[in-house]
């Protein structure tokens, strides 16, 4: 009786099972570490060329997996997008599809040892030089972020060190980077900065703790820190989901205006559609760690393609539109541990074929611009062909 | 922050008020009464007067013929007048035995205090930063192996390699044979070389909890989001730890560490016991089983008072390390 109750449950797994695992795990991520901390690694090993010079982050076939005591999490499992110079790309998908893992890959700021880079490449175009993140050292990391690439996280009441006044978090940011400017440069420009971000009374603000500040001042702080060094690439992981409506538009308005000033591109995660809509020129759709659609915001809100983001835009609420029940797409994410070989939507769909049955769909080319992987458009690839 | 302080002294003097009565009931209550053991000592001499005779002429010259009550207020009025008269079993003024004993306890309790905190937060902050890499396994079972054995048997063992086996050191005592033979500078090393011994017993004893929490504590301050801020900063890992996170576990650390300031002075009475280190500790211990009321009061007091300064200076060492803490 009770073996069978332990069958039902997919979920379950023995403690000796565990322990085998967490020990290939441990190996496993030992590679990686070793690999990461050598001292002197040459130029050469993470420098790269970018496809098209246009774009300052190339993102190509990257995975990023979590080797947890239950088992590997293929949280990002071959994500190929571009994030082009000066534009915005927005990233859409539920919580855990690996929007935010895809952004703090680029950063290596994913939890370590369990989560590592597996394979795959993260070109990020400085300008000069081209690094491939993925392999790049820490200690030349750490020139890149918050100098070149700098981020903006979701929870604004967590993000600032409780301890330390405003005014020396962003000091610290160019006293870093800025090695040979004195104090009071570094003070001028904070509170300019401060300013900047529609701060009333910078002077006043570089003297509080972040407990004296509402939530939405200090994501002003925060996109403050961010800008600091007037990076080339802004991630903002969900900027506005802990503020209030008011403070959300506000704050949007605010990084497009900031983006445009200082000629940066942003990476929006998010999901809410609405400032997608808004803000988004590029369009990227993931679902459980890959992306099953992307194009142009127009593509993707004039015809939205995968059975995944029309399902998304029919949960958005409309204004004027009557419904009882705000719509939402059936079931579950399947299990992150133990991914099916055919396409993870699958279950969920409301259009299935009888294609879908086969392995996960290819990408199929909608337009120069619109990608999406469904075997609904087989048919129209295989017309392509013909022609 | 002076009205806090204020206010806080002013609730202290009433908690001490009564912390002492019950403490004076308690010494009042016991079995063991240093009047009837002397009484029934003294009745057994040849020719002496009857043991009820003498216990009532005891009680009336230590004034026990009173209520507890009265007792405590006659106690009371002579202990805020500094009067704190003399142990009735060590047979001295109650500060002079006091003073005799207390610096060897607070010796002993400082260094190993200071030996603790320099050993446990590195320890606790290397286990937190590698956690459940080898480094960590190695510090939490030696921390646990520390919290688990007694004191006792942890001292035999020392005892056994360091005295018996190697011969380094002196099986118990506070000095050395030839000690009043010896230098200035030779007496101050003799009396060092035998407080060794003692001082590795508490430290290994309790340096396990205070790293343990440190651990944890610095755990789930890496785990925290302005952690992952100040990565993303670009600022080296070396700063992470030692000022964005080190900073923010220190807070519960210092309550922590105010709540043992009166652990400095009260003594260790295994260990001294262990070791024959005449501290306080080991004196208390003897006036408290033989019923010597005026030094257990005195010593319990002050223990009560240093518990007291304790949390008032933990509570304003959270507003100095927490600017979130401010007292209006």
């Amino acid at each position: 009786m009770f073996n069978s109750n332990k069958k039902k449950d997919q979920n379950y797994i023995s403690g000796r099972e565990s322990r085998r695992i967490s020990r290939e795990n441990r190996k496993i991520t030992r590679e990686f570490e070793k690999k990461r901390e050598r001292k002197h690694v040459d130029p050469s090993e993470y420098t790269t060329q970018m496809r098209d010079p246009n774009n300052v982050v190339e993102f190509d076939n990257l995975h990023t997996y979590f080797f947890t005591d239950i088992g590997t999490v293929k949280s990002v499992d071959g994500v190929t997008f571009d994030v082009p110079i000066g534009k915005t790309v927005g990233i859409v998908g539920e919580s855990g599809c690996g929007k935010s893992v895809t952004s703090l890959s680029l950063m290596q700021l994913v939890q370590r040892p369990t989560g590592q880079i597996v394979e795959g490449q993260i070109r990020f175009n400085d300008g000069d030089t081209v690094y491939d993140i993925a392999q790049t050292p820490t200690n030349v990391m750490q020139k890149i972020r918050g100098n070149k690439i700098a981020m903006i996280f979701q929870e604004p009441m967590t993000t600032l060190n409780p301890i330390f006044r405003i005014g020396m978090q962003l000091d610290e940011v160019l006293e870093l980077h800025y090695p040979d400017w004195d104090k009071e440069k570094v003070k001028a420009r904070t509170i300019e900065m401060l300013g900047l971000v529609g701060i009333a009374n910078a002077e006043g603000v570089y003297k509080m703790y972040p407990h004296e500040l509402s939530g939405g001042m200090r994501q002003r702080v925060c996109i403050a820190m961010a800008l600091m060094c007037s990076p080339r690439l802004i991630i903002a992981d969900e900027p506005t989901t802990a503020l209030d409506v008011t403070i959300q538009a506000q704050i949007l308005d605010l990084l497009r205006q900031l983006k445009d000033k200082i000629n940066s591109s942003i990476m929006l995660i998010t999901h809410d559609l609405g400032v997608i809509a808004e803000m988004a020129d590029y369009v990227v759709v993931m679902y459980a760690g890959r992306i099953v659609e992307k194009g142009t915001v127009h593509d993707i809100f004039n015809n939205p393609s995968h059975p995944y983001t029309i399902g998304l835009m029919n949960s958005k609420p409309v204004v004027g539109k009557k419904v009882d029940e705000l719509y939402c797409i059936p079931g579950k994410v399947p299990n992150p541990v133990a991914m099916p070989n055919y396409c993870y939507f699958r279950d969920r769909c409301e259009m299935r074929t009888e294609h879908c049955d086969g392995e996960y769909p290819p990408v199929i080319k909608l337009s120069d611009t619109h990608e999406c992987s469904c075997y609904r458009y087989l048919d129209y690839l295989n017309k392509k062909k013909g022609e | 922050m002076r009205k806090f302080i204020v206010k806080r002294l002013v609730i202290s003097v009433f908690i001490l008020f009564f912390v002492a009565l019950i403490m004076y009931t308690i010494m009042r209550c016991i079995p063991t009464s240093f009047v009837e053991a002397k009484a029934r000592q003294l009745s057994q001499l040849p020719g002496a007067k009857s043991y009820e005779e003498w216990l009532a002429q005891l009680n009336a010259t230590y004034h026990l013929d009173t209520t507890i009550i009265q007792g405590y207020f006659m106690w009371l009025w002579d202990a805020v007048r500094g009067h704190f008269g003399d142990s009735w079993y060590w047979n001295v003024p109650v500060l002079t035995e006091f003073k005799n004993s207390i610096w060897y306890s607070f010796a002993l309790g400082a260094i190993s205090f200071v030996l603790q905190i320099v050993i446990a937060i590195p320890l606790g902050i290397l286990a937190a930063r590698k956690q459940y890499g080898m480094a960590d396994y190695i510090i939490t079972v030696v921390a646990l192996v520390g919290i688990s054995l007694p004191t006792f048997f942890f001292a035999t063992i020392l005892k056994y390699i360091f005295s018996i086996k190697l011969g380094w050191l002196d099986l118990y005592g506070m000095v050395g044979r030839y000690y009043y033979q010896l230098s200035t500078f030779g007496k101050i090393l003799d009396l060092g070389r035998h407080f060794i011994m003692p001082v590795a017993t508490l430290v290994i004893i309790s340096v396990g909890s205070l790293m343990r929490y440190t651990r944890t504590n610095m755990l789930e301050v890496l785990n925290a989001d302005y952690i992952r801020t100040a990565r993303a900063k670009g600022l080296p890992e070396k700063t992470v730890i030692n000022k964005h996170a080190f900073r923010n576990t220190l807070i519960p650390i210092v309550t922590l560490l105010g709540g043992s300031l009166p652990g400095l002075f009260s003594g260790a009475m295994i260990t001294e016991t262990l070791y024959q280190i005449e501290g306080i500790g080991y004196v208390s211990y003897q006036a408290m089983i033989n019923g010597d009321i005026p030094f257990y009061m005195f010593y319990s007091c002050f223990l009560a008072v240093l518990t007291l300064l304790g949390m008032l200076i933990a509570d304003i060492m959270y507003a100095v390390v927490d600017p979130r803490v401010r007292f209006d």
